[in-house]
């Protein structure tokens, strides 16, 4: 069947290998077992109607499991209510410290176990040794207190598991396969990818790239049959960008959520174009309305942006970019709102101050940004 | 016969044991009105009023329902772009009864949830008098109330409401929270590319399948929202959808005819600039102006309360560390603030515009995808925009089958 073993990782296929090929063939997922009458499954199928009630029967047992109903207990309130308590009221919040007490507190405790966190940030803002200073405070015993410890616990690179992925189906591979089980084998307690963008980037903007080339003549011959192509295939490329994303972090919250660890990416960024004059401008002090002093039993009528609900102005608040209304040069990180929907929460860090002394000390200003969590959204 | 039964108000049993009682019809209304189901509040006073139906106009047919907050036997829906407060919005509710939450990405964060919890609890915030008359209940109390659930995928989901497991929902739910639906749909319904070619009886079948579990899921929420008369709020996630001449637009991630029919309720939670204020304004109040958001009211009771695609119901609110707080300078006087133009699409517009001649297409809209049911175009780049005031039109893909490029 088509997506039960990414459904249920551990579900035992092998009493059932009779009928999953057929089911594969006809496109039935788990979803239309559960929701569609197993005689009407098995007639699509052509497949015995007892053994597709005995495949959804097991399916369900599966299911539960995983939702924490103790299936076969006696009185049946007893599943739920249990996993619950178990882990609810003693579910610790665990973090990995960023080693700096105003990041930590600003986080609610620095990076969360169980989440996937996302850094951006304009190259050369730090993004890199941000995560680099994650690797080392992760291996830190509790107290956090480096100059105590002796030599052979303090942490080291060396128990850094480094991984490369040269190209977009390498990564995928290697996050899928290879890193749950180095998770397991090693007691690991941070992931970091860096940069998560890179590879899509260079794959998918290659191939719109390419479609552009052939108009321009690049392709020689083959130019004038793909004028009509590109933006096709430009926008192909995007939809099949659009899945592996929804694919990468369904997959990324599962492994977090799962082995309880924190999952941490960089994100890069590209320049926001933005209209010359703003289409939604801040709201400027001679044109507003006075508001009347809150004693009066008058209405205020809240003043909103023209169509707020668009995209350019909404996205000024979970880029990370734009939500202070007089500031220029605005970033917006890659992959846009479907991969901003995949995230738990997004740290952007920015680059301020003069930068024409030198690139040595730039002030670094960092706001972050919880898309959810614990700390709402402070600055 | 009838007035008769309505004065004694008796139920006839019934000849066969197998079939309900009959219940006159006054009798049922009448018990309808003594027993209207206690709404969950939002935390946010103005919200609750509106959402229970009492501050639509005279005339209308909405039957206000006891307390303020989201009404019990009824499914209603947030959406909004990443980061607005969704999850936070859904923590802030409060019904003083058992709650189911499941989790549908990731894991909530207790520590956040418990710190909202016991800050309202010695705050004293919430006050709602209607409802609640005894002491605010311990922590320990309220996480006996609460069961959770984490539905990493749809399947998941599917067969705790499909299937439900004895225990399920547990009894005196007054309220089931599901975080997010449309990231469990997204997942397991992923586009594909390459069936236009090769499209085959099974793959056709297939494609059909995400509607139809779709309808089948809300049919099945509405009806357990109905039958264990708990009130349902679902998430949604936003997708971008090109608008011609103007910026691409936010619109839930999940929708369709059978789901839009389906949900009673519906809010978009979205965030503005803080408006400038004149300068009496405390600085603490200043600092939650800081995190506003405004929630706009789409659909009150299964009534549209947005016109010409616009709605103009705003509650203005902030998230702080008790939960929602109402954001209003002066909220004595509860009318509804009449905005200018916060253009919404309209709710179904590819059913309408579909067939209209009178636009050009676009051709960079052209993704590529051929499922016919495929109404949303997405576009997560920015895109140079024209003007905002052009006339927002939009585009499907069935338009362009007539415009052939």
């Amino acid at each position: 069947m088509t997506d039960l073993l990414q459904v249920l990782v551990d579900f035992p296929t092998a009493q059932f290998s009779h009928l999953l090929p057929s089911l594969d063939k006809a496109l039935i997922t788990t979803s239309d077992l559960l929701t569609l009458d197993p005689v009407d499954v098995a007639k699509r199928a052509q497949l015995p109607p007892k053994e597709v009630f005995r495949l959804v029967d097991a399916i369900l047992v599966a299911l539960r499991n995983d939702l924490g109903f103790a299936e076969g207990g006696a009185d049946g309130n007893d599943g739920g209510v249990k996993d619950v308590e178990s882990n609810f009221g003693t579910k610790e919040w665990r973090c990995i410290s960023t080693l700096d007490e105003t990041i930590d507190r600003t986080l609610g405790g620095g990076i969360p176990t169980g989440y996937v966190t996302e850094i951006t940030g304009e190259s050369g803002a730090g993004k890199t040794q941000f995560l680099l200073t994650l690797l080392l405070s992760t291996q830190l015993p509790p107290p956090n207190v480096l100059a105590s410890l002796p030599p052979h616990q303090r942490p080291s690179l060396d128990k850094v598991l480094s991984i490369q992925t040269p190209d977009l189906e390498a990564q995928d591979h290697i996050i899928r396969y290879q890193v749950p089980v180095a998770i397991q084998r090693h007691g690991i307690g941070l992931v970091v990818i860096d940069s998560i963008a890179s590879n899509y980037r260079a794959e998918f903007e290659r191939v719109a790239q390419q479609g552009g080339n052939g108009v321009s003549g690049v392709g020689g011959g083959n130019s004038q049959s793909n004028a009509a192509i590109p933006e096709r295939k430009q926008g192909q490329a995007m939809g099949e960008r659009r899945t592996q994303l929804v694919q990468l972090g369904a997959f990324l919250r599962n492994l977090a959520r799962t082995e309880n660890i924190a999952i941490v990416v960089s994100n890069q960024v590209a320049d926001r174009f933005s209209p010359l004059l703003p289409i939604n401008p801040p709201p400027h002090p001679q044109h507003q309305p006075h508001l009347p002093p809150p004693s009066t039993p008058t209405t205020t009528i809240p003043i909103i942006t023209p169509d707020p609900l668009t995209l350019d102005h909404q996205q000024r608040w979970f880029t990370g970019w734009g939500d202070i209304p007089d500031s220029t040069n605005h970033k917006t990180p890659s992959l846009g709102l479907v991969w901003t929907n995949q995230i738990a929460a997004r740290i952007a860090l920015i680059k301020e101050g003069n930068t024409g002394g030198g690139s040595g000390g730039d002030e670094l200003r960092r706001r972050r940004r919880w898309l959810r969590g614990s700390a709402g959204e402070r600055r | 016969m009838s007035s008769q039964m309505g004065n004694n108000s008796q139920v006839v049993p019934s000849s066969s044991s197998h079939r309900l009682p009959t219940v006159s019809a006054s009798d049922a209304l009448r018990q309808l009105r003594d027993e209207a189901p206690l709404a969950v509040s939002t935390g946010l006073p103005r919200l609750d009023e509106i959402l229970s139906g009492q501050m639509v106009g005279p005339g209308s047919s909405i039957v206000p329902s006891k307390g303020g907050g989201l009404v019990r036997g009824q499914i209603t829906e947030i959406h909004g772009p990443p980061g607005v407060g969704k999850t936070s919005f859904c923590s802030a509710l409060y019904s003083g009864k058992s709650v189911v939450w499941i989790d549908a990405s990731s894991p909530m964060a207790f520590s956040r949830f418990n710190q909202m919890l016991t800050t309202k609890g010695n705050s004293g915030v919430i006050t709602t008098p209607k409802t609640q008359n005894a002491v605010f209940p311990t922590l320990e109390e309220m996480h006996s109330r609460f069961k959770y659930y984490s539905a990493p995928t749809l399947a998941h989901l599917l067969s705790l409401l499909f299937h439900p497991p004895a225990s399920f929902p547990p009894t005196n739910t007054s309220l089931i929270v599901i975080d997010s639906v449309s990231t469990l749909i997204e997942n397991a319904y992923q586009r594909s590319q390459d069936h236009a070619s090769k499209k085959t009886d099974a793959a056709k079948w297939a494609a059909g399948r995400k509607y139809a579990v779709m309808g089948e899921l809300m049919s099945k929420l509405g009806r357990l929202a109905a039958v264990s008369n708990t009130a349902i709020l679902v998430t949604n996630q936003t997708i971008t959808k090109i608008r011609y001449g103007a910026s691409a637009q936010l619109l839930p991630a999940i929708s369709g005819a059978e789901w839009d029919n389906g949900i009673s309720s519906q809010l978009v939670l979205f965030r503005d600039w803080v408006p400038r204020r004149s300068t009496q304004v405390i600085a603490d109040d200043a600092e939650k102006w800081k995190g506003l958001r405004y929630a706009g009211v789409l659909k009150i009771k299964g009534v549209a309360a947005e016109e010409d695609g616009q709605f103009k119901i705003v509650v203005p609110f902030s998230i702080e560390e008790e939960g929602l707080v109402e954001l209003s300078s002066s909220s004595t006087n509860l009318a509804v603030p009449i905005l200018s133009s916060p253009t919404r699409p309209p709710k179904r517009p590819f059913d309408e515009i579909a067939d209209s001649e009178g636009e050009e297409p676009l051709s960079e809209d052209d993704y590529g995808w051929n499922e016919p049911n495929d109404e949303l175009l997405i576009k997560t780049t920015d895109q140079l925009t024209q003007p905002a005031n052009v006339q927002p039109a939009t585009l499907s893909l069935a338009q362009r089958e007539h415009f052939p490029a």
